[in-house]
C-alpha cells in the first residue's frame, strides 16, 4: 500500500496524466495538502490527502449522478406527456360523443374493412379504359383505397392522411406515384 | 430567493441525507444544475416545463438519499485499483 502512495507522492504534477488526479490537485487546498503530504508523507498528511481525495471523487460521482438523473428523468417525462397528450385528446372527445354516436363510431370501425373493398370496386366500376383499369388492378389495395378516396369521394390529401393515420406527405406521394404509373401505362399501352 | 452558501455538492448532499436544511439544501443544488435543466425544459411550454423542474427536484432529493457517500476510493484504494487495471491491460497485451 505504502509504495503506491510514494509512487504518487514521488511523480511530478506535470507528469501526471490521470484526470481525475489532475482535477484534484488543480484545486489548490487539494495541492497544498499533496504538496505537504509529499514534503512530510507521516500518517497524518497522507490521512488528510485521502479525505479530500475521497470527496473529490464524489463530488465526481454525484455530478454524474445527478446529470444523468436528469437525462433519464426527463427522457421518461418526455415520453409520459406524449402518451397523455394521446389519451386526453381521446378523453376529451369522449365527453362530447354521446352513446349513439358512440355506437355509429364503433359500427364505423368494424364495417371500415368492408367499407374500403366497396371503395376499391366503386372506382374500378367506373373505369371503361382497358389500360387504365389493367393498370388500376395492379395496385395494392392500399393505393387503390387512396385514389378511390380523393378522385372519387373528393377528399383531400389531407383528409385521406386522417382516415388512414399516416401522414398527408405519404398519401401526396403515393398519388403520385399512382398517376405516374397510370400516365406510363396510357403512353405504353396507347403506342 | 436562494441564499447561495457556495457549499461544495458533498456538502450539500451531506445535509440532504442527514434532513439538515434540506430545502436550501436541494434548492442550491438545483440552481447548480439550472443551465443543465433548462436545456430540458426550454422545449416543453412554461407549466410543462415547471412540472418537470418540480419533479426533478423531488427525484434529485431522493436520489441523493439513496446516494453513498463512503462509496469513492480514497487516493490510495484509486492509486492501487488504477495500478491494478494497468497490469491487467499488460497482460492482456
Amino acid at each position: 500500500m505504502q509504495s503506491q502512495m510514494t509512487y504518487i507522492l514521488d511523480s511530478d504534477f506535470d507528469n501526471i496524466t490521470d484526470p481525475i488526479l489532475r482535477s484534484f490537485l488543480n484545486t489548490k487546498s487539494n495541492y497544498e495538502l499533496f504538496i505537504r503530504a509529499k514534503k512530510h508523507p507521516c500518517g497524518e498528511n497522507i490521512s488528510k490527502l485521502n479525505r479530500a481525495f475521497k470527496k473529490h471523487y464524489t463530488e465526481i460521482q454525484l455530478i454524474s449522478y445527478i446529470s444523468q438523473l436528469i437525462n433519464h428523468y426527463s427522457r421518461d417525462f418526455y415520453r409520459k406527456k406524449s402518451r397523455e397528450k394521446y389519451f386526453y385528446v381521446y378523453a376529451f372527445e369522449n365527453e362530447y360523443i354521446l352513446d349513439n354516436k358512440n355506437f355509429n363510431q364503433q359500427l364505423e370501425n368494424n364495417t371500415q374493412e368492408v367499407e374500403s373493398l366497396i371503395e376499391i370496386s366503386s372506382l374500378l366500376e367506373a373505369i371503361q379504359d382497358q389500360t387504365i383499369y389493367e393498370t388500376l388492378i395492379r395496385l395494392t389495395d392500399r393505393q387503390l383505397l387512396i385514389i378511390n378516396l380523393h378522385f372519387v369521394h373528393q377528399l383531400s390529401h389531407t383528409e385521406i392522411a386522417e382516415k388512414l393515420k399516416v401522414s398527408q406527405q405519404s398519401i401526396s406521394k403515393t398519388i403520385k406515384k399512382i398517376l405516374n404509373k397510370l400516365r406510363d401505362s396510357m403512353e405504353t399501352g396507347g403506342n | 430567493m436562494i441564499i447561495m452558501t457556495n457549499l461544495g455538492l458533498y456538502e450539500l448532499t451531506y445535509k440532504i441525507k442527514k434532513d439538515k436544511e434540506k430545502d436550501d439544501a436541494i434548492m442550491e443544488i438545483i440552481s447548480l444544475f439550472e443551465p443543465k435543466i433548462k436545456t430540458k425544459t426550454k422545449t416543453l411550454d412554461v407549466h410543462t416545463g415547471e412540472d418537470l423542474k418540480q419533479e426533478l427536484t423531488i427525484e434529485i432529493t431522493k436520489a441523493l438519499k439513496r446516494f453513498d457517500l463512503e462509496r469513492a476510493p480514497n487516493l490510495t484504494e484509486y492509486m492501487k485499483n488504477k495500478q491494478h487495471k494497468e497490469k491487467e491491460g499488460d497482460s492482456c497485451e
